[in-house]
């Protein structure tokens, strides 16, 4: 350092240096946790959001897994309930609903009930113990009723699966029926000759006989021979049935997560005007190394993977509109050499017009070319995107398919401190400042699937390359990342 | 802890040793900063971006210079690439040649404090502050700021001449030192305030 201590302006200098020297600012506790924070705490969120992130997925998935099981055990035992534990409660001094079981019971009219009338009926099938049961074979739309002007009234329900339930304890009458079918006035006798005072014609007849403890007779569907009948029991389907025949929708939706290994690299793309620029400020000036930047430097590809949990429409038979979140951890290895020596790295920078107007630089010790020891770095990074883009079926029928599918991927770096090469090619340096935060990835990809009940599996290729380079704009070297790989994933249709 | 301790415990990542050597030197690198800023916000976020620099190339100090000289160059360095960054330095060349500036005269002098001083060379313009704070207080040699700012040495020259002749006017008009043309020592005049 030329210093002219000797001259008049020592004192004023020293005058200078000394005071500013001996100034002391505290700073306040703000700038310790951004430094703790960027030193520490940054990798470790990382990985702990990844673990919330997969661990999220997997609760996810199992709930959706469990919850088909549950609502089977769950019907199933809804069907035993019924026939045990009846749920509705009858006050004690009830008066006993006498709910005749169905037996073959002489029919004053041309119609006969037969125990295969029943079974290929609307109705009926009856089981006689102190709980009547009467099954049904056809489908119903679930319907309820219940007196609630009085505790004594019976209670009657009417379903696909257990109809009419009254009683808690054994004494009690319990009556499950699916349905009732008109009747004329017949008046019937059960096979053990007790007379049948009151003949079910509908639900209403059901619930007053059951009220004023009469017996009732539910009447199953008969064979029809004449067309009129036939018709007026059509019609009275068609007025009064108590069920409707659901039609099978057609599920659009699915919640897909996937697993990706990848295999990550990337393209460097060189500045020309960015090795005058760097000649020209480096010190000690040195040869400017010239040639393509992607064979100047040595890097290597490593292993990264991704996961995705996204949402998929069926937009018609072929095409999907698919959407979601993503995270992909991609890194690659640089082959380098350290130095005893502390290199001063430059990073020209180019303006709006591409000329260098400005540069940074930066102190280190790792060099691209000639060092004591050689030594990889590992470029990582952590990234969130939001693919958006679309699945075509190009072959296959219902259950294997095989398909193409494409995403736009808008993207957030969690993290920017990557080593990046100082603008002359010789050393290498970190600068996070010039790691862009957002950018824009592409993803491309085929698969096989294969459809196993709600669930699809698929597998295939997978290739995604980085839109924008890595850098800010400012930086001449242009970094597109890119990754291969193999991706797993399941789907399910959820609505 | 000795300094070795401090090095030997940074080099192995430890949040303790980090934090003790951020403790034993940030206020007078905090104070460098603030010499360069723009305001004290701004030197908050060039002392932690400094900092951060430090303990990510600790491994790249050998033991052949003071350590706080090692930091200090780190923090400067930091310092001017963040003025860059902001554009501050660059607007600041366009004023570098004004030739006034409006100092507030006070009746009463005060005692020559350390603040005293670094805020007179804070009312500098940018380009003759930044040039006399690398040069009579940071010790660079006119080359190597010539390097750092992208000027022509003989610029950087100039520069710090009209800065000093600057300075020593804010500072007379502020009664902190009294005219040269008295022959009087500066140091003594200062001290004896």
């Amino acid at each position: 350092m030329e210093r002219s201590f000797f001259n008049e302006d020592f004192d004023f200098e020293q005058l200078i240096k000394q005071k500013s020297d001996q100034y002391k600012m505290y700073p306040s506790d703000k700038v310790w946790k951004g430094i703790n924070a960027s030193l520490h705490s940054s990798r470790k969120w990382y990985w702990l959001g990844m673990v919330v992130f997969l661990a999220g997925i997997s609760y996810y998935a199992i709930e959706q897994l469990a919850n088909v099981s549950r609502k089977n055990i769950a019907s199933t035992k809804n069907n035993q309930k019924a026939t045990t534990e009846p749920s509705v409660k009858v006050a004690p001094n009830a008066p006993e609903a006498v709910i005749l079981p169905f037996t073959p019971i002489s029919v004053k009219s041309n119609r006969t009930a037969t125990k295969e009338s029943n079974e290929n009926g609307l109705l009926i099938a009856l089981e006689q113990q102190d709980n009547v049961v009467i099954k049904e074979t056809t489908v119903a739309t679930e319907i309820s009723t219940q007196n609630n002007t009085t505790e004594k009234a019976p209670v009657i329900s009417i379903s696909n699966s257990f109809a009419i339930q009254k009683a808690t304890n054994p004494s009690d009458k319990v009556l499950i029926a699916s349905a009732i079918v008109p009747a004329s006035a017949i008046s019937t006798v059960n096979e053990a000759g007790k007379e049948l005072s009151t003949v079910a014609t509908d639900l209403k007849d059901v619930m007053e006989a059951t009220t004023n403890n009469n017996p009732v007779a539910v009447i199953p569907d008969v064979e029809v021979t004449d067309k009129a009948s036939d018709e007026k029991r059509i019609n009275w389907l068609q007025e009064n049935a108590v069920y409707e025949l659901t039609q099978p929708k057609l599920k659009r939706i699915s919640w897909q997560i996937g697993l990706t290994p990848t295999t990550n690299y990337r393209n460097l793309v060189g500045n020309r005007n960015a090795n005058i620029a760097s000649e020209a400020k480096n010190i000690p000036i040195a040869l400017n190394i010239q040639g393509d930047i992607d064979n100047l430097v040595k890097h290597a590809p490593a292993m990264g993977f991704e996961v995705s949990s996204v949402f998929l429409y069926q937009v018609n038979k072929n095409l999907t509109f698919k959407t979601g979140v993503q995270f992909n951890y991609a890194r690659y290895e640089i082959k380098a050499y350290s130095s005893n020596a502390t290199d001063r790295a430059t990073i020209a920078l180019s303006n709006f017009y591409g000329t260098n107007a400005d540069s940074i630089t930066n102190f280190t010790r790792l060099r691209n070319f000639g060092g004591t020891t050689a030594k990889n770095l590992q470029n990582q990074y952590f990234q969130l995107a939001v693919p958006v883009g679309l699945e075509l079926v190009v072959l296959g029928k219902r259950r294997l398919q095989i398909a193409v599918a494409g995403t736009v991927q808008p993207t957030y770096i969690l993290n920017r401190d990557n080593y990046l090469i100082s603008t002359d090619y010789k050393n290498y340096t970190r600068e996070p400042s010039l790691v862009r935060r957002w950018n824009m990835n592409s993803s491309f990809e085929a698969f096989v699937s294969y459809k196993v009940g709600s669930y699809k599996f698929q597998v295939g290729p997978q290739f995604r390359y980085q839109l924008l380079s890595t850098y800010d704009d400012k930086y001449p070297v242009k970094e597109f990342l890119k990754e291969y790989g193999i991706k797993l994933a399941v789907s399910k249709s959820i609505r | 802890m000795t300094e070795d301790a401090i090095l030997q415990g940074c080099l192995q990542n430890d949040a303790s040793c980090q934090r003790e050597l951020y403790t034993r030197y940030s206020p007078k690198m905090l104070a460098v900063c603030y010499r360069f800023a723009h305001n004290r916000e701004d030197a908050e976020d060039m002392l932690q971006e400094g900092f951060i620099k430090v303990f990510s190339q600790i491994h790249t100090f050998r033991n052949q210079g003071a350590f706080e000289g090692w930091i200090r160059r780190i923090v400067v360095h930091t310092c001017i690439n963040h003025l860059k960054k902001n554009k501050r330095f660059n607007e600041s060349v366009d004023i570098i040649h004004a030739t006034s500036i409006q100092v507030r005269e006070e009746s009463v002098p005060s005692i020559v404090q350390a603040k005293q001083i670094v805020e007179c060379i804070r009312l500098l313009p940018m380009g003759y502050r930044t040039v006399l704070n690398l040069y009579a207080i940071e010790g660079y040699s006119h080359k190597e700021i010539s390097d750092m700012l992208d000027i022509e040495e003989s610029t950087s020259r100039s520069q710090y001449t009209r800065a000093k002749q600057m300075l020593e006017e804010v500072l007379i008009k502020k009664r902190i030192i009294m005219k040269p043309t008295e022959k009087t020592n500066w140091f003594r005049v200062a001290a004896g305030r």
